[in-house]
């Protein structure tokens, strides 16, 4: 016999109480003068082995009955051979994320959830019928299998770069089972390693009233050790490698901050290109070579710590040469700034050829006809030209509008929330003449740089078309700001025209289960593990949920490439105790195992074998008769005896009449 | 109002017949007892009993204020003229009332309805003081608890009933119970055989009262035991578990009334039995009287009891 409830099995202190109460009883109740208690000394002495006796019956009887309620609550049931539960819809949901490949003891955590799921299959029934769901890779479809099917789908199982969901895991658990379950029982298996961030914390709690199948967790119950991981990469800031040149590719280490100087490598096939070391929580940089044309690919890589998924992060980006920029007018300080940023390979200036960037101070450069891919619109340096300004913005179909200074005084930048070390020295920056930047119609943007009291000051934003344009609140003057005279003009610019203006990241990188465009004439994209899928250009591919570098064919050549890398936060082992899991998961009810010895038991636990609380609860009510009839006894069956004394002639209580006068006829008669 | 009306004894209820708790709503214990005896020696004359031990003698001219129910009604039918009845004191027969006055006689299961035992034992020896006296016996009473408390002597006619209600009103319960001693101190006093009367709940040493009994016997004496027993004493009260008090003694038992209830009432029944056992062994006649039971039981008793003794 196995409890499906055997923490309630505590309740059995209860048994206590009867004890307590027998022993007790003798001294409590109301004091009550009562004369004949020569009557009551003579009906305890002479009845009391009986009353002894009734009392430890009573007490007996107690006692079962607690026992057998204590044991309902705890829902034994029998365990009957072999797998002899009712047919049975199981929802397994198999927690592949990233975080699921961490090494605890010597076994994956995978592993051990994919042991916990064959368990689950190996005893299912031929009427079981179950789906599994990849916490990892939540865009593939679960359909409904036997166990045979399930089994083979679990053990093709692997850690998936893509981040779970577990509380969308258990919702959509709970809709398949809804929807396909039909008369079986239902049950959800939640295997995960209870990684903290799995789980939706700010999703609602499932309403009162709505039922939920049965959730049995199995997770660990240790704590996460300690992990190191590279959770962001980016090369140049966002511009495309240029041909031939020496490129710079930021790395960020997350994780334990007990370590540092941690070994940092750049591998591009199969050679170290660079290497560095990293302390954790801080950006470091690697030097990269790269070609003068094609793409550039490869990882940075960290020694290997028990989590690998994250040691590893990789990177495939097209070598592209520099925007030609055009500069309309001649401003001071800003052409002399693109010409150095010219001779070092950063732009080429754009001279007949159409420009890519077009850097436009009061909007000028905006007219005609349309070549740019990205626009920087600089302020007017009188406001006097604002409305001119503002027509041209019109004109050129950006939905911003330059609106005069609303403050006086210098104004300075914010850069604590500017993740971009090369701006640093726009800190020192000051800034007189700041206009107003107002949006069109609900227009949006993303804020680049902001004015150190909230206002934007450099603001990105789409055109329908796919150009970009960029809106600087502050002319880049000497008269309106200190920028042009000190060491932040040459960053600016260079990120104006390089990582902000171009139309997208240089950097191919594709989330796990998102969809990647591919390029016309593309045939095949060739995984990491060199296999190929077949695809037809300009349509989409579904990225998997493996990690690395893959490449779009059209026919034998590359034509492009993107890396697949995990989500960052599942480097964040942190997980969720029993409390906090119960809290997490409200109205769900989960039942934790940590043992695995334990899951067999658990599993199909509401119908493992005969449940047997409902005879016991009988049992308890049919002790409970007895119970009350044995306490009831002395006075029922004394009231019904009192019932007979009336009518006996010979009873000493209402008949004395009687006996005294017969008593007494006799008495005298003989006197 | 309901009270009113039935503590109101009209002319087809006879006091006798009441029940303790109307009886005690109609007034004192003089009232009561006259009021209770008139309507017992009313049922008579519509009994069987017409032998009543005052016995008819002769008659005599009528005068004014003798009391009507004495004229001879047929007597008049045939003569015309109103003569009264005259009635030979019979016998002289000496009572002696011994009423225990102790503090479980004070005791009432429903105070608020139902009079103590002692109330009930007052009421009774006033009625039979009455009926005695008016038969010309001498009555004499001795309440004790477990000592002798009031001992009136043994004493005739009319007025002697107000000593006795005087000395009987005036009691009230306490101390414990020694009948034993009363009875033998006052029988070795007594030189002339007469009938005691024993009105008690006998919550007493049984051993030591049935061997005073038994010496009355001994010493010729008649006997007639009345044993007024409040029916809250028959059965335990209706909670699970109890402390109950001797008010006695002040002993206390811790009782699960659950458990005891059945045994309780075998004891009570066993205790009367051996009661009547004894007192059927020794001539004595024994009587269980309910306090709330009318006492007519009780005076019918001494009736045949005064019968039999001529």
């Amino acid at each position: 016999m196995s409890f499906l409830n055997p923490l309630l099995l505590a309740l059995g202190v209860s048994v206590a109480v009867p004890l307590i109460l027998h022993l007790l009883q003798r001294h409590q109740g109301p004091r009550l003068i009562f004369p004949a208690l020569r009557y009551l000394r003579r009906a305890e002495k002479e009845n009391a082995r009986q009353i002894k006796l009734r009392q430890l019956l009573l007490m007996a009887l107690r006692l079962a009955i607690l026992i057998l309620l204590v044991l309902a609550a705890a829902r034994p049931f029998l365990r009957q051979s072999g797998s002899g539960h009712e047919p049975t819809a199981v929802a397994i949901i198999l927690d592949n994320s990233l975080s699921s490949g961490l090494i605890q003891g010597e076994e994956r955590v995978l592993d051990q959830l994919k042991a916990r799921a064959l368990e689950t299959l190996s005893h299912a029934r031929a009427e079981d019928r179950f789906w599994v769901i990849r916490a990892g890779s939540p865009w593939e479809p679960a359909t409904m299998l036997d166990a045979a099917a399930a089994a083979e789908l679990v053990r093709d199982t692997e850690v998936s770069a893509g981040r779970a969901d577990l509380s969308a895991a258990l919702t959509r658990a709970r809709a398949l089972l809804a929807a396909g379950a039909g008369e079986r029982a239902a049950e959800i298996h939640l295997l995960t390693d209870l990684q903290a961030n799995s789980f939706d914390r700010t999703a609602p709690p499932t309403p009162r009233g709505s039922r939920n199948p049965p959730v049995i967790v199995w997770g660990p119950s240790d704590p996460a050790p300690e992990n190191v991981g590279i959770t962001a990469l980016s090369i140049d800031g966002g511009v495309a490698p240029r041909p031939g040149d020496k490129s710079t590719i930021a790395v960020r280490v997350s994780g334990a901050s007990s370590r540092s100087e941690i070994p940092l490598r750049l591998i591009l096939g199969d050679r170290t290109a660079a290497a560095a070391t990293a302390d954790p929580n801080a950006t470091t940089l690697l030097q990269l070579t790269t070609p003068s044309s094609g793409i550039v690919a490869g990882h940075v890589e960290l020694d290997p710590d028990a989590l690998r998924g994250d040691d590893r992060r990789y990177f495939a980006a097209r070598v592209q040469p520099p925007p030609a920029v055009s500069l309309a007018g001649s401003p001071a300080f800003l052409d002399d700034a693109i010409a150095v940023l010219a001779d070092a390979g950063h732009v080429r200036l754009a001279g007949a050829e159409p420009a890519d960037v077009v850097i436009a101070p009061g909007g000028l450069g905006l007219d005609g006809a349309r070549g740019w891919t990205a626009a920087i619109v600089l302020a007017p340096t009188s406001p006097t030209e604002l409305p001119a300004t503002n027509r041209r913005l019109a004109e050129a179909g950006i939905p911003w509008r330059f609106a005069p200074p609303s403050g006086t005084g210098e104004a300075r930048l914010e850069l604590a929330g500017v993740d971009d070390e090369i701006l640093a020295p726009l800190a020192d920056a000051r800034l007189r003449e700041v206009y107003e930047l107002r949006a069109e119609g609900g227009a949006d943007g993303q804020v680049r740089l902001r004015l150190q009291d909230g206002r934007p000051w450099a603001l990105q934003g789409e055109l329908p078309d796919g150009g970009r344009y960029i809106l600087v609140a502050s002319p880049l003057s000497n008269d309106a700001t200190t920028i042009p005279t000190s060491p932040a003009l040459l960053p600016l610019v260079d990120r104006l025209t390089g990582a902000w203006a171009a139309a997208r990241e240089s950097a191919n990188e594709a989330v796990p289960g998102s969809r990647w465009q591919l390029p016309a004439g593309a045939t095949e994209v060739q995984r990491p593990d060199g296999t190929r899928d077949q695809v037809e250009g300009t349509g989409q591919y579904l990225v998997p949920g493996r990690p690395g570098v893959y490449q779009i064919l059209a026919g034998d050549e590359v034509v492009d490439a993107f890396a697949v890398n995990p989500d960052p936060a599942e480097s964040e082992l942190a997980r969720l105790d029993r409390r906090a899991l119960r809290s997490t998961l409200q109205g769900w009810h989960p039942e934790w195992v940590d043992d695995p010895a334990d899951w067999v038991d658990a599993i199909y636990h509401q119908r493992l074998g005969k449940e047997i609380w409902r005879p016991l609860i009988l049992a308890a009510l049919a002790v409970l008769l007895i119970e009350g009839l044995v306490a009831a006894s002395g006075s029922t069956r004394g009231a019904g005896e009192t019932g007979r004394g009336r009518g006996e002639a010979g009873s000493p209580r209402e008949g004395m009449a009687v006996a005294a006068s017969s008593g007494g006829a006799g008495a005298t008669s003989g006197n | 109002m309901s009270n009113t009306i039935i503590a109101t004894p009209g002319p087809a209820r006879r006091a006798d017949l009441l029940t303790p708790a109307e009886l005690a709503a109609l007034g004192g214990l003089e009232f009561v007892a006259r009021k209770v005896v008139e309507g017992f020696l009313a049922g008579l004359h519509r009994s069987p009993h017409r032998g009543f031990s005052v016995e008819f003698a002769e008659h005599r001219a009528y005068q004014p204020g003798d009391d009507l129910r004495y004229v001879d009604w047929r007597k008049f039918g045939r003569s015309d003229r109103f003569y009264i009845k005259q009635y030979e004191e019979e016998t002289n027969l000496r009572s002696y009332l011994f009423l225990d006055a102790s503090a479980s006689m004070a005791w009432s299961s429903q105070p608020e309805t139902l009079p103590t035992k002692l109330w009930y034992a007052k009421q009774l020896a006033m009625c039979l003081s009455l009926l005695l006296l008016r038969q010309g016996d001498g009555v004499g009473l001795i309440a004790f608890d477990d000592a002798i408390r009031t001992q009136i002597p043994t004493r005739g006619g009319r007025r002697h009933w107000h000593d006795l209600l005087r000395a009987t009103d005036s009691l009230e319960a306490s101390g414990r119970t020694d009948a034993a001693s009363a009875i033998q101190e006052v029988a070795s006093r007594i030189r002339r055989r007469g009938l005691v009367v024993l009105l008690s709940d006998l919550l007493v040493d049984p051993e030591a009262t049935r061997l005073s009994l038994q010496f009355l016997r001994h010493r010729g004496h008649e006997v007639l035991v009345f044993h007024i027993i409040d029916p809250g004493e028959l059965e335990l009260p209706g909670v699970s578990d109890a402390r109950f008090i001797d008010p006695e003694t002040g002993d206390e038992i811790p009782v699960s009334v659950a458990d005891l209830r059945r045994e309780y009432r075998e004891a009570v029944d066993a205790a009367l039995r051996e009661w009547q056992q004894f007192f059927a062994s020794r001539a004595i006649d024994y009587l269980v009287l309910r306090s709330d039971q009318p006492m007519v039981h009780a005076l019918r008793a001494y009736l045949r009891k005064r019968e039999r003794l001529g």
